[in-house]
C-alpha cells in the first residue's frame, strides 16, 4: 500500500494510532485468512503512522490471535475511527474484492464513526480509484500485473 | 494502499530496494517527517527481517553510494525502487536538483525510456490529488 501526503494519522496520539493498526489486523483477519499482501499492507500502515517499535510488536502479536472489533473501537476517537475506516477499506481491497466478512467489519467501523451506508459507499468508490492509479504507475515502469489492461 | 508487488520479490531484492530508498532519503541532506513516514511505509511493505531493518536504518545515518545500491538491484526491484524513490522525493512537496539528478541516474541505469521521471512525477501528482480527495471526503463526512 502507498499512502501519500503527510498522513493525518501522524497527528494522533500513539495509542490511537496503535488502535488503528489493530483495526487493520481485525479487518484483514475477518475472512479467516491473512495473506501476505495484507500483512505487507499492515506493516506499511504501521510504518506510515510511524508507530513505536513496541506498539508494532504488540500489533504483530495480534496477527495470530485477532481481537474483537468492538474491543478495539472502544476508546477510539471519531477521527481515528474514520482514518481506520479509510485504511481498512484500502486494506480489504488489496487481495481483490471485498467479501461478506470484510464488508461486515467495514460497516461496523463505519457505524462506530457515525457514518451512513451511503457514506461508506463513497469511501469504497474512492478506494476503487486507487486500483486505476496503481495500474497506471506500474505501466510507467513496465511492470504490469494481470488485469491491469482491463483497469486502464 | 497500492495493490503492490514489492513483497513478492526475493528477500535480497527487497533489501536492495530498501537500500536505494535509504540512499534517496539523504540526497538533499535533510530528512523530513514526510520523507521518514514514506520511507517507513515502504520499509514495512518490503517485509524485511528485523536484522535487515536494522541495517537499513544504519544506512540512513551513513548512506551507501548510489553505485553500491544499484549494483545489487535487479531489474524488477530497480523499477519499483525508482517509482517509490520518486514518491519519496516528492513527499515533502518539492523535488530538488540533487534528487532529480539521482532519479535520472537511476532511470538511466535501468535503461528506462526518456521522460520516465517526468511521467512518474505526473503520476505522483495525480496520487496526491487522490489522497487529498480522501481527506476531503473524510472531512465532508465529519460535518
Amino acid at each position: 500500500m502507498i499512502l501519500l501526503l503527510p498522513d493525518a494519522a501522524l497527528s494522533l496520539a500513539e495509542e490511537q494510532r496503535r488502535k488503528i493498526a489493530c483495526t487493520l489486523v481485525m479487518v484483514a483477519a475477518a475472512d479467516g485468512a491473512l495473506v501476505r499482501e495484507e500483512i505487507s499492507a499492515i506493516e506499511a500502515a504501521m510504518g506510515a503512522m510511524m508507530l513505536h517499535p513496541e506498539s508494532r510488536e504488540e500489533v504483530r502479536q495480534l496477527l495470530t490471535q485477532p481481537p474483537e472489533l468492538d474491543t478495539i473501537l472502544e476508546g477510539m476517537e471519531t477521527s481515528a475511527i474514520r482514518i481506520a475506516l479509510r485504511d481498512s477499506a484500502l486494506l480489504a481491497s488489496v487481495d481483490g474484492d471485498y467479501d461478506d466478512a470484510e464488508l461486515w467489519a467495514l460497516r461496523r467501523i463505519s457505524d462506530a464513526g457515525g457514518l451512513s451506508e451511503k457514506e461508506l459507499s463513497e469511501i469504497l468508490a474512492w478506494v476503487s480509484d486507487l486500483w486505476k492509479m496503481s495500474a497506471s504507475g506500474r505501466s510507467i515502469i513496465s511492470l504490469p500485473m494481470p488485469g491491469d489492461e482491463d483497469i486502464l | 494502499m497500492l495493490p503492490d508487488t514489492v513483497h513478492k520479490l526475493p528477500q535480497a531484492e527487497r533489501f536492495a530496494y530498501a537500500r536505494l530508498l535509504a540512499f534517496m532519503t539523504r540526497v538533499d541532506n535533510e530528512l523530513t517527517v514526510e520523507e521518514m513516514s514514506m520511507f517507513e511505509q515502504r520499509l514495512g511493505t518490503a517485509l524485511l527481517s528485523p536484522k535487515q531493518r536494522k541495517m537499513i536504518r544504519a544506512d540512513l545515518k551513513n548512506p551507501p553510494s548510489l553505485e553500491e545500491c544499484l549494483e545489487d538491484l535487479g531489474e524488477e526491484a530497480g523499477r519499483l525502487a525508482l517509482r517509490d524513490a520518486v514518491l519519496m522525493a516528492a513527499s515533502d512537496g518539492t523535488v530538488d536538483e540533487d534528487e532529480r539528478e539521482a532519479l535520472e541516474d537511476i532511470a538511466d541505469h535501468l535503461d528506462l525510456a526518456p521522460g520516465a521521471i517526468n511521467r512518474l512525477l505526473a503520476w505522483t501528482v495525480d496520487g496526491y490529488a487522490w489522497m487529498q480527495a480522501g481527506y476531503d471526503l473524510l472531512n465532508d463526512l465529519s460535518r
